[in-house]
């Protein structure tokens, strides 16, 4: 039997001519980009010009800004969506119907696209009509209404509240599903050891999920560095850039015609993404418990 | 024990008013959707207060909003992607599979990077306009691909592995050639995992807005983007804003309500352990 005869290398090439030609050219071409002065005035005289894109980015304090957004935006979405996802997994993992009901419920906005859950959430945010706002002054708490989406101090969180309504059931079902994988035995077992509630989750059940926290921690913050419709959607990057992040910034000089100049953005975001989740999943790998 | 029964009953009321946090921004839509719109306006939860639904704002949406159109092309450009990045994707992960050198983990590798890596909008302009692709319908639908393909790979290349390499011995010594050989005796078998993939990569390409917005112009975006259509303006009309809204989510959350099952196995494919 030839194996190469069985399995010949050009049932990959459909796949990687594809993958390569819109995936690796554009990926390794935009490290080149980043190095030139592009713009779409201009669009077929590239010139190289050094390190200024990138001198002129860190001079730039909206950047700054972006990438300080960025990073809060991701720290406290990765964090809202696994602690909510987690308790809402320990609370309807047994299969019940009021539980299916739950479960049902609580995934259903991962279904519907970014853009239009932010467009749902102007309304909902609006100061005066916005359901937030009316509830809080019809439970008494109308101290704690605020102008959601233009107060500069909390408007960033309130959309970062946004993405977490809208992904922690994700990670709910996904929680679900590693506790399920645990067999039964092991609770059986700390059970007649004598071992309270809290103690069981904090040695069983926890360590047994390491597997699917990495996943949903990775996950999470890919998606929490990749913000981008959700902030487009609902305040733009404003008031006066103070909510402004990477994707945004990125997508606002590639609409002023900044080409070479984006690219560079693109280039710093790219290293960022790929060094947080590689960092993660290293210290997860050590973490992990086989079973 | 009738603590804990309490107990149990007090929770259960949280997690229901919870349940209650995830439904009502969507109700609220579909409330307001019905109303006039100066009623429509004060974004309220209740019924329409003079009891007339009005179907006509749907009407309306319709027909201002372009949403034939941008149905199609959403129809359009996510399921020919699905297509493409069925058939490439599959047909590379038995290559990933089945060969141990350094080529096939080299390119394991290589889609893996994809997972991470965001999209390289600039570049990716570079190369669309380079291929004259620039707001085309075959541009997005290569970029869907694209950006399908890693996830595709991954989970192909795990599922393939379980099936038994006898089956392609077995085909081959019958004189079956290596396309033949995998499509039509190891690619049926492949089905449920070609489902999860259907459903992640069509609901990522229906509800993606990026990539269109990036590489084409209005004509070629599908239905999230039509309610820019209605939003844009100063004078906001919020019941034509808020049926666009519904006409835009109904299709995928009634494929959820149907087939839910398949909705979830297939969002959460790559992040449960198989």
């Amino acid at each position: 039997m030839n194996p190469k005869k069985m399995y010949p290398v050009y049932l990959v090439i459909p796949a990687f001519l594809i993958y390569a030609v819109f995936f690796i050219i554009p990926n390794v071409s935009g490290l080149a980009l980043a190095f030139t002065d592009w713009n779409i005035y201009f669009f077929d005289d590239i010139h190289f010009n050094g390190l200024d894109n990138f001198i002129k980015l860190f001079h730039e304090e909206v950047f700054w800004i972006a990438l300080k957004n960025t990073f809060l935006f991701a720290v406290a979405t990765v964090l809202g969506k696994n602690l909510l996802g987690f308790l809402m997994a320990l609370l309807v993992a047994k299969t019940s119907k009021f539980n299916i009901y739950l479960r049902t419920v609580m995934f259903l906005p991962v279904t519907i696209s970014t853009i239009v859950v932010s467009i749902i959430f102007v309304s909902i945010y609006n100061p005066d009509m916005g359901i937030v706002n009316q509830f809080l002054r019809s439970v008494g708490l109308g101290g704690l209404a605020r102008q959601w989406l233009v107060d500069p101090k909390v408007a960033l969180w309130a959309v970062a509240a946004m993405e977490i309504w809208q992904w922690s059931g994700f990670n709910m079902v996904v929680f679900v599903a590693g506790m399920q994988s645990i067999p039964d035995d092991f609770f059986e077992a700390a059970r007649i050891d004598g071992a309270g509630r809290w103690q069981t989750l904090k040695c069983i059940t926890v360590p047994l999920m390491v597997q699917s926290f990495a996943v949903t921690f990775v996950f999470s913050i890919i998606s929490g560095f990749k913000v981008f419709a959700q902030i487009y959607g609902t305040t733009n990057g404003g008031p006066a850039d103070a909510t402004q992040v990477m994707g945004t910034f990125l997508f606002k000089s590639f609409s002023e015609g900044k080409l070479g100049y984006s690219a560079a953005v693109g280039v710093i975001f790219m290293f960022l993404i790929l060094a947080f989740s590689l960092i993660f999943l290293i210290i997860l790998r050590k973490k992990e418990v086989e079973y | 024990m009738k603590r804990k029964k309490a107990g149990r009953l007090f929770v259960n009321g949280i997690l229901f008013l919870l349940s209650i946090v995830y439904v009502i921004p969507i109700w609220m839509v579909l409330v307001n959707s019905l109303k006039k719109p100066a009623e429509a306006n004060l974004m309220g939860i209740s019924l329409p207060s003079d009891g007339v639904i009005r179907l006509g704002n749907y009407l309306d949406v319709i027909e201002k909003g372009g949403i034939a159109r941008a149905f199609m092309n959403g129809l359009l450009e996510a399921s020919l992607s699905v297509l493409i990045i069925i058939v490439t994707a599959s047909a590379c992960a038995f290559y990933i599979a089945r060969v141990k050198s350094k080529t096939s983990n080299g390119l394991f590798y290589m889609f893996i990077m994809g997972l991470v890596v965001p999209v390289a909008f600039i570049p990716t302009y570079l190369v669309l306009n380079v291929l004259h692709l620039l707001n085309t319908y075959t541009g997005i639908i290569l970029i869907f691909t694209t950006y399908g393909l890693p996830m595709a790979v991954f989970l192909y290349t795990g599922f393939i592995k379980t099936v038994p390499r006898e089956l392609d011995e077995a085909a081959f010594i019958d004189g079956c050639g290596p396309v033949r050989l995998f499509y039509q005796i190891i690619f049926p078998l492949l089905k449920p995992v070609t489902m999860t993939i259907f459903i992640l990569s069509f609901i990522g390409a229906w509800n993606d807005v990026m990539i269109p917005m990036f590489f084409s112009n209005s004509g070629k975006w599908a239905l999230p983007l039509t309610v820019y259509n209605f939003y844009g303006g100063y004078v906001k009309s919020w019941n034509y804003i808020f049926a666009d809204i519904i006409i835009t989510i109904s299709p995928l959350l009634l494929v959820y309500v149907f087939a839910q099952k398949y909705v979830i196995a297939g969002m959460t494919a790559g992040a449960v352990k198989g």
